[in-house]
């Protein structure tokens, strides 16, 4: 009986990994967000000239909304291409979790990685040029890989906010939208910067620099650094009462440097959805379009997925073709682009319906298009995308 | 005359015995069997074993250390803590002094020191220890934030001098190699070979009747910890070694990694005298596969962890015929 | 001693420990000019926190307290969640058929556990490590990782203040109290934690029990996530077994009420033990502790909980031994004389 159970147990574990792993791979729809392993294409369109484009994409959290979206705009191009293809990690844990991902890609058949999440830092990019693929991605490393044909370029932001990278202007945007709004005294949700997570302590400083300028540029915004921030994420002892301290002040406003959705119900609750009003750096989800229509949510500071990062695919497949995108000098180079920042319900609503509609402002076509195109060309292509030019 | 009645075990629980003590092999076995059909043959390529190698180092040399605790009796789920902290001392140590050796140093002394430690608490102070390490682990990578001080990470390219720098393809993963037989090897003559492992086995299967029959419980406690800081410190060399990155979020699965290393390798949680010391190699050789392999056919993430929870509980349901009883087991 | 006063002198003992705790920080930040500890807000949070971690740690300890560790906690808490605010928000469901299914859910969630732990006879410890990985990749696979947001469903999130809040406890108490210690299957579940052989040997269906301990710990788990979701509105699916440290914060509840068990019913003890957890944290909050010294304080506050109530034998053991020797020798004394 023994033996007849083992075996049917052994056959069993055989033959749901079998069944798992033949069904549970790629798929093909536009709509479908929950391809999260790859994407691959039922199209008979080629990208560029039909070389194999096959690019793995560094995860932190694959449940991040962001994410998600950018993983559905992915998945759309890879519908559209028969010769694209995408890899998407798990969550990343640690530099030894990225490295284990970059070198799987690697044995996969990758060309390219697509440096959303880098932990690793040089020790990530040199594991992908040494295994021979291309690399996206990491502004803050720029300037020490920009001399290497591997290394195909980052995204970059148009402000005029000097030695500003995306996350400072994230921090920067949500004080100066703010102070606009008519916001008088602001209390800041700082995420990761009480454990100095380099993106937070960036949108922090940024956030800082905001309110001084907002209030320079004369608006009656408060912030006080040493008792207006609230350290950690829902999750994270002490964030419940620190949030509730804030509620029970005179705050009219609040900047959150993660999700805002996770202060909407706490102020819902304390009865003052009415009385504070948020911004947060996301996307133009369902998640807020209730809340920006009532005002609560005052400013969302987002990276349009297919402008901010859909540009890797751009320099990734060009680099891979063997047409690669270089500066005149022959560096990589950065493409910028423009972080739009929302504070109105007509706006948010028209991109939410737009992007539910399947439609993207970087169609395949237009990634086509830039197949084989000089810098400059693919350059003024994004920076042109201003959150104006869509209205 | 009385009948007596036969307590001689019968042909087929004999051969049901030997093969659940052989499951975690023979399950190891149809992993590579089973991946290497689907993905025809791909993943036995050279490359994808060496990097196979690079990715399941530190959960082995984790888990074959920790056999001796766990064989003891005890239940350490602060190796990853310990990792992380020693890891982020040693790289700090390092950069201040631009020196592999004291890295070295620094690494093995603490893990040492925390391996004594815990050897010392286990045996004189009467606690759940499970629950106790599950506290300790997430208090020392806390004390790892407050050490890194307005930095979440450290990178070793800081080093005062430069430190030396591995190959990824070749010199790392042969580094892993020898670590691994080496520190295997070692581990196999003092667990089978040596009177340490009977000993150990002794106290994890009746610590009151080993202490009886004249073991010293408190030197033997000392010597898992320490062996197991051993492998702990192996493992955080190699990872600073690889990633030259540490910080907060270094070893953050590995707790959990050894565990499930160890329980698909067929050790029984308990310890005892069921306990091997293979099941750390193999139980880190077979979650490494199925992860390569699942990864290799371009799974969803939820289908990778679905099918490593499906795996997980049939192997270990068949390997544990051979320590079944009739209770519920705790 | 009469009953009155016995019952009044529990009553007293019990509520020693968070009374103390609550003085001592109110003192504190009174003496170092802090306003706000432990009144209006603050306090309301503090019955939150306690609510929420309450009620994990009494899912926890009715299995913990026989053996039965159980890693799928949090990933139970998730999965129930976002199933029953899915289906929540797909058909419109008012409050109680929002509870009601959540409930469920949790009971069947808990049932699963259970079943699995008494048919494949592994360790808990195991049984509970695979199916977290089970439970978290259905999670994740629902909704296309989306997990479940209800931001805005005012009418449904209203468990994170009173008066919901206290009726919900008051009633999960009410009935934990009754099932702990006035049920066949309570008494059954003491003596299989005291002697697991003998309680068998004398005809103690451990597995029904054991099962029934999972579905109650289920339901429990559901009702904590219902009262996080009411406060924070949304619940994400987690992956790699990140959803193992939920059961983090259930530990100091646990080891308070087990000092103040011997004044109390246990689920009360723990429930008192949840809301001093809830005043260290508001008081070290206030105080200016950042999250990771919290988690140091925590973890050395837990530590000393969990040494002295797993040696707080040896005292009464020394104690008593002491009685005796004194009860010897007066015996001797007027024997000699």
């Amino acid at each position: 009986m023994k033996k007849k159970l083992l075996a049917a147990l052994l056959t069993s574990a055989l033959a749901a990994t079998a069944i798992v792993g033949c069904g549970g791979t790629s798929n093909q729809s536009s709509n479908s967000g929950s391809t999260q392993g790859g994407s691959t294409s039922t199209s008979d369109s080629v990208l560029g000239n039909g070389d194999k484009v096959k690019l793995g994409v560094e995860v932190y959290d694959t449940t991040d909304e962001q994410f998600l979206a950018m993983q559905k705009y992915f998945d759309y191009l890879a519908s559209s291409y028969d010769n694209l293809e995408f890899v998407y990690s798990e969550s990343l844990a640690d530099a030894d979790a990225e490295l284990s991902f970059i070198d799987s890609c690697a044995t996969q058949g990758c060309n390219g990685i697509i440096g959303y999440y880098n932990i690793a830092e040089e020790a990530a990019i040199d594991e992908c040029i040494s295994q021979g693929m291309y690399y996206w991605g990491t502004q803050s490393l720029y300037d020490s890989y920009a001399d290497d044909e591997h290394y195909v370029g980052c995204y970059n932001f148009l402000s005029d906010v000097a030695d500003a990278n995306g996350d400072y202007l994230g921090g920067y945007y949500m004080a100066m939208g703010l102070g606009e709004s008519g916001v008088k005294h602001v209390f800041y949700c700082s995420g990761g910067y009480g454990m100095n997570v380099p993106m937070f302590v960036d949108r922090y400083n940024g956030f800082v620099a905001g309110i001084k300028a907002a209030q320079e540029a004369g608006y009656d915004i408060q912030f006080d650094e040493s008792t207006d921030v609230v350290d950690g994420w829902p999750d994270a002892d002490g964030f419940a009462q620190n949030v509730a301290t804030m509620l029970d002040g005179d705050y009219d406003g609040a900047a959150v440097s993660f999700n805002a959705a996770a202060l909407f119900q706490p102020i819902e609750t304390a009865g003052k959805a009415d009385a504070i009003k948020l911004a947060t750096i996301g996307e133009v989800s369902d998640t807020y379009s209730f809340a920006i229509e009532s005002g609560e949510i005052s400013t969302v500071v987002y990276d349009c997925e297919e402008i901010v990062f859909g540009n890797c695919v751009t320099l990734l497949a060009n680099a891979i073709q063997g047409t690669a995108v270089r500066n005149e000098d022959g560096t990589a180079p950065m493409i910028y682009t423009n972080r739009w920042v929302v504070t109105d319900a007509d706006t948010y609503n028209k991109i939410l319906e737009f992007h539910n509609a399947g439609n993207y402002y970087v169609t395949a076509e237009d990634v086509n298009k830039l197949m084989g195109a000089d810098y400059t060309t693919v350059n003024d292509f994004y920076s042109k995308l201003t959150i104006e030019s869509i209205q | 005359m009385e009948k007596t009645i036969s307590k001689e075990k019968t042909p087929s629980k004999l051969n049901a015995q030997k093969i659940s003590s052989l499951a975690p092999i023979i399950g190891l076995v149809l992993v590579v069997v089973v991946f290497t059909i689907l993905t025809q043959g791909q993943i036995l390529q050279k490359q994808i074993l060496m990097n196979m190698v690079k990715d399941g180092i530190v959960t082995a040399l984790a888990a074959i250390g920790a056999v001796f605790v766990f064989g003891a009796g005890y239940f350490d789920m602060s190796m990853g803590g310990c990792v992380c902290f020693a890891t982020v001392v040693g790289a700090m140590a390092g950069i201040a002094t631009g020196s592999m050796t004291v890295i070295i140093l620094v690494v093995f002394g603490i893990s040492l020191v925390f391996g004594f430690l815990k050897g010392l608490f286990a045996s004189f102070v009467n606690v759940p220890f499970f629950i106790f390490t599950i506290v300790l682990g997430s208090v020392m990578s806390s004390m790892v934030i407050t050490i890194l001080g307005t930095k979440s990470i450290i990178k070793l390219s800081d080093a005062k001098t430069e430190l030396p720098k591995l190959d990824g393809q070749t010199t790392y993963p042969m580094l892993c190699l020898i670590c691994l037989i080496v520190f295997f090897l070692v581990c196999v003559y003092l667990f089978k070979l040596n009177s340490l492992g009977s000993k150990v086995k002794n106290l994890g299967g009746n610590k009151i009747a080993a202490k009886q029959s004249g073991i010293n419980s408190t030197a033997v406690t000392i010597a898992v910890f320490m062996l197991s800081s051993v492998g702990l410190g192996l493992a955080s060399i190699l990872t600073m070694l690889r990633t030259r990155t540490v910080g907060t979020g270094t070893a953050g699965s590995l707790g959990n990694d050894i565990m499930v290393a160890l329980v698909l390798g067929g050790m029984p949680l308990s310890g005892g005298p069921k306990s091997k010391i293979s099941a750390g190699l193999i139980g880190a050789a077979t979650i490494t596969f199925l992860n390569y392999g699942l990864q290799q056919m371009q799974m969803t993430a939820g289908t990778i962890q679905m099918v490593r929870g499906i795996v997980f509980i049939v192997v270990v349901f068949i390997s544990s015929f051979s320590y079944r009883g009739k209770l519920l087991p705790r | 001693m009469n009953k009155a006063t016995k019952i009044l002198k529990n009553i007293g003992m019990s509520l020693v420990i968070p009374a103390v705790v609550y003085i001592f920080f109110f003192v504190l930040c009174k003496i170092l000019g802090i306003s706000g500890f432990g009144v209006g807000t603050d306090f309301q949070t503090m019955i939150y926190v306690s609510i929420y971690n309450g009620l994990i740690a009494i899912a926890m300890s009715i299995n913990l307290t026989n053996g039965r560790f159980d890693f799928a906690v949090g990933a139970t808490m998730a999965l129930s969640m976002i199933i029953s605010g899915n289906i929540a928000k797909d058909y419109n469901l008012g409050v109680v058929p929002f509870v009601l299914v959540t409930v469920l859910v949790g009971a069947i969630i808990g049932l699963v556990s259970g079943v699995v732990y008494v048919a494949l006879k592994l360790p808990p410890m195991v049984v509970s490590l695979g199916l977290a990985m089970i439970y978290e990749a259905i999670g994740f696979m629902i909704k296309s990782a989306n997990g479940i947001k209800l931001i805005g469903y005012n009418n449904l999130l209203i468990f994170a203040t009173p008066p919901a809040s206290i009726i919900l406890i008051a009633v999960v108490l009410i009935m934990m109290v009754i099932i702990w210690d006035f049920t066949k299957f309570g008494y059954e579940r003491k003596a299989l934690g005291t002697g697991q052989k003998i309680a068998t040997d004398v005809g103690i269906n451990e597995k029904k029990n054991a099962v029934i301990c999972y579905v109650i710990a289920g339901v429990l788990l559901s009702l904590a996530i219902l009262v996080y979701i009411s406060k924070y509105g949304a619940v994400s699916p987690e992956t790699g077994l990140s959803s193992s440290s939920y059961f983090m914060t259930a530990f100091l509840p646990m080891f308070i009420g087990g000092v103040i068990a011997k004044y109390s019913s246990q689920p009360i003890a723990i429930f008192i033990g949840s809301f001093t957890q809830g005043i260290i944290s508001s008081g070290l909050v206030k105080l200016g502790a950042s999250n990771s010294t919290l988690t140091v304080i925590n973890g050395v506050i837990v530590m000393v909980f969990l040494i002295y109530t797993s040696n707080s034998y040896k005292l009464v053991e020394a104690k008593m031994f002491k009685e005796k020797l004194a009860k010897a020798k007066a015996a001797r004394a007027s024997h000699s004389n």
